[in-house]
Order: C-alpha cells, then structure tokens, then sequence
C-alpha cells in the first residue's frame, strides 16, 4: 500500500468505525501505525464544552459573511481562554486562496474539524503554490485571510482550537518512517 | 509503471558498448563474451532494443553496429548524455499519467532523493495554477516535474518559479535566438504565444520546506491543428515557430543543465545575479499593464523586476512592488494567459 496523507485519512476513518484498536501498514518503504484508544476522562465529561474565538479577533470582513458569522454565534459562551489555540501564519507574501480551484469548494469552513497535516487552503507568490497544511487537529475556530486577497509573511491566516475536537475517542497518532533508499 | 527494464539491464548495458564506439561494429559472440551472457541473451536484448525504437544495423555478415535512438523520453534515454550533477540523476519516466506533479508529490512523499526528475510521454490531467489544464497529448510535448528539497526557507521558494522560466527561456533561446519572452512571472512565450508553462507546488512545515515540485509542461513538436480551438490563437510550439522537430531527449537533458546551473545560484545568492537576463527576456517592461492578483486590480507601468522576482509597477499613488497575479499588457487585446 502507498502511505500517503490520503490513505492514512482512510486508515483513520476505517479504525475510528471498527472495534479495532490499533492498526500497522507498511509499504514503501514506509511504516504507519495508527492505535485508537477510548478515553475515559473526556467520557465523563459528557459533551466537551464549545470554546468559541472571543468576538474581538473576529476581523470585519469575516463578521460580514454570514456563513462566518452564523458559525460564530454560540459565541456567547466564550471563555477568554485562547492560550491553547494555534495559530496557522503564512509563510510567505502571497495571495490567499480558500479553495484548489475558483468552482471548487473551500478546503475547510469555520467549526469545521481538520486533522494535522490536512490542507487548509493555498499561498501563491509568482505563481508557485503552496498549500498550507493545519499545524494542529481540531476545530477552525476562525479563517481570518479573505479569499483572493493579499497575506504578509507571518499573518495568521487560520485559528486552530486544537482541544475543539469533540470525539469520546482519543487517537494516537504514530508515525514511523524509514527512508525508503 | 517506469518504462524501464525491470530487473534486466542487459539491453542497458548492450546500448552502452554499442554506443560508446558507434562506428565500429561488433559479432553476436564477440558481444556475448564483453558482457559475459549467452549469445541467445544478446540476440533478445537487440530484439527488445529494436522493440523500443532503437535502430540498430546488422550487415549480412551478422556485424551489429548503433544507428540511432527513439525520441522518447525514456530514463535510459534521458540518462544517457545528461550533463548535471544532481538534477535528473534519479529519473522516473511514465508512459501515461494523470500529471507529472501529481506522481512527483507522491514519489517525494515516499521519499524520493533531492533532484529526481519525473516525466511522461501523456498527461490526462495536465494541470496548470488554480485548477487550470494544461493541453499534454502523446509524443509531442515535454511533461517533467522536478522535486526539491532545497534548505533555504520556505518565503524564498517562490523565486524558483521564475528561476525555471528564465532556466527555460535561455534552453529555447538556443533554439529561435531572442524570440523568446517571459510574460511575468514564468510564462514562457514565443512571438507572444505560450509555449510553456510552469507549476510550482510547494509543501512545508513552517517555515521549513518539505519538497518543491516544479511542473513544467511545454510544447515541441505539436502542429497548429494539434492544438484544441480554444488555445490555438495562444499557444504554439517549437516546431510552429521553428518549422523542424526537435529532439525531445535533448531538448530536455539541456534545460536540465541549465535548471541545475540557476539552482545552485539560486540556493546562493536568490535572483540577485539573474536580474539582468530576468529583464532582458521579460515582456512586459516598459508597457502599460492591468494586475488582477486574487480580487484586486490594479493598473501601471512595468518598470522593474525587483531582487525577489517582484515586478515593479509605477502607478498614480507611487512604486508597487507586485509579488502575484495575471497581468496584461493594457494596449493589446487582453487575453487567459492559458
């Protein structure tokens, strides 16, 4: 089997719907080994408490978009406590672009879950793309670049809540590579 | 699957001692004896050989002597004659694939080494930036995607975009001297026709950069009927321009050597001391241009190309230093740039 991001996705889904606990694929070259384990400490806490991006960081142009600002709603429940987001910075000059294509649909919307690694959205300078992957799992709390408009080198283009994950299931993330010369 | 022999190199090893002394001729024995492999392996490896497009000349008296090689963008081919260092060294040639990008991001996940070079002789999903085709039927262009995995920092990776143009320009130069453009940043451009096109994809953690894939598909030997319709009025090929087929291997094996020499000043000092050749080949320099980057659009004079490959533009509210976008030259016709 080729390990790549995708199958490794597929792994996840397939062991996230099955009984199995642990998983081991190689080929390649390559090694992943992908173990799910229940956790007990956020069962007991029935449904995780949704922390929202407190209101001030949400720029103007996001608050305008409904789609956004309809996510952003529950937000009165906010806490203040945003010390454990993570912020995904571009890491070039560019032009900011939501989605692979102008009729395809954006690689990720507000709340939505994303998994380390999973492509949020592209940077082009001089035309040389790069797609910039999420630094964190969780939720995206907020997209703050605007679709086909300018970013500095180090603007926060997405903010990740990497405890925003809501799942009675804990996965394990493994990985072990051996170079495939 | 790489249009390699799969375990058996003889007819690798036979092309070489046929090669190396092109005018000599040699027995099925005395071949057998130089490779230390039965006489019937010989005759087999000469089959295969011939299979492949070699044209090999036997005379009457059975002496086996090396004519000529297929165009064909094989890696015993391209290998053959290359003259770089680390571009290209390792090389991967597919007969059909959905792109070239495409397999390199998935050999280069898989760990291929820095400078491996992949190509295909078809792309049934040539793609171009932000989800755009590129036109790629078999046998007449060249569809090579290069993977990098330079150590300089990733905001300095948009550079090699237009480090492979120029890299581009000055292979097809020696082809049509001082008809070639480069429509800023990398389009390459003869008589103002698209001749190839460049896609760069990077992949980085932070700052840090994983690989560089740089797509380049461009056009050779198409006839002006092979192009669709649609692209015709602004596409063209060597051999529209030129009015002769070009070699593919070498055409290739020499943009190569040249894409190594601006990498490794590229990795030293950016596009400091390539800023006068940028400028030279650029065509837009000295017009009036309409920017659309993303959603904006912004109108001025091109007057420079900055040392981050930026084009410089003097507009009503002062200097604008412009780092992406799809620019047109005012007074002509605007047109898609592919």
């Amino acid at each position: 089997m080729f390990i790549n991001e995708s199958n490794i996705r597929k792994l996840i889904r397939l062991i996230e719907e099955s009984d199995i606990d642990s998983i081991e694929v190689s080929g390649w070259g390559r090694k992943v080994k992908i173990t799910q384990r229940v956790d007990a400490a956020s069962n007991g806490h029935g449904s995780a408490p949704v922390v929202m991006a407190p209101q001030a960081t949400v720029s103007p142009q996001a608050a305008r978009s409904p789609e956004i600002a309809s996510a952003l709603a529950p937000s009165e429940t906010t806490t203040g406590d945003t010390g454990r987001y993570v912020e995904v910075t571009s890491p070039m000059v560019g032009t900011f672009y939501t989605a692979p294509s102008p009729e395809a649909s954006p690689y990720v919307s507000p709340n939505e879950k994303v998994v380390t690694g999973q492509v949020l959205c592209i940077v082009e300078a001089m035309k040389l793309m790069n797609e910039i992957e999420s630094d964190a799992s969780g939720r995206v709390v907020e997209i703050r670049g605007e679709n086909g408009k300018p970013v500095e080198y180090g603007q926060v283009l997405f903010v990740i809540d990497p405890e925003g994950e809501i799942t009675n299931c804990e996965r394990d993330f493994h990985e072990s590579e051996t170079d495939a010369g | 699957m790489p249009q390699q022999p799969p375990s058996d190199k003889l007819p690798d090893d036979l092309l070489l001692v046929l090669r190396k002394r092109p005018e000599k001729s040699y027995t099925t024995f005395g071949l057998a004896r130089k490779l230390s492999r039965p006489p019937e392996d010989i005759i087999q490896a000469l089959l295969r050989l011939e299979e492949w497009g070699y044209k090999i000349h036997t005379t009457r008296k059975g002496e086996i002597s090396f004519r000529s090689a297929p165009d064909l963008l094989t890696a015993t081919e391209m290998t053959y004659g290359l003259k770089t260092k680390l571009i290209g060294r390792r090389f991967f040639a597919f007969g059909k694939v959905t792109s070239t990008n495409e397999m390199a991001a998935q050999l280069a996940e898989a760990g291929v080494y820095d400078g491996t070079v992949v190509t295909a002789e078809e792309q049934t999903h040539g793609r171009g930036r932000l989800g755009r085709s590129w036109y790629s039927p078999p046998g007449a262009g060249i569809y090579v995607s290069i993977i990098l995995r330079p150590k300089f920092r990733a905001e300095l990776a948009p550079g090699i975009s237009i480090m492979t143009a120029l890299a581009l320009s000055e292979t097809l130069n020696e082809y049509m001297l001082g008809k070639v453009q480069v429509k800023w940043p990398n389009d390459v451009l003869i008589e103002g026709k698209k001749v190839a096109g460049i896609l760069t994809e990077l992949s980085a953690d932070g700052p840090t950069i994983n690989q560089l894939i740089v797509g380049v598909g461009i056009n050779v030997n198409h006839r002006a009927g092979d192009f669709p319709a649609d692209i015709r009025d602004h596409a063209t090929s060597i051999r529209r321009a030129s009015g002769r087929n070009e070699q593919r291997v070498l055409l290739l094996q020499r943009f190569l050597a040249r894409f190594e020499k601006e990498y490794s000043k590229y990795e030293k000092d950016g596009l400091a001391r390539s800023r006068t050749r940028l400028k030279a080949y650029s065509s837009l320099l000295g017009h009036d241009v309409t920017l659309v980057s993303g959603t904006d659009t912004i109108t001025g004079h091109a007057v420079d190309i900055d040392r981050e490959g930026r084009l410089v533009l003097r507009t009503k509210e002062g200097k604008a230093s412009i780092a992406s976008g799809e620019v047109t030259v005012s007074s002509a016709k605007p047109r898609a740039s592919d």
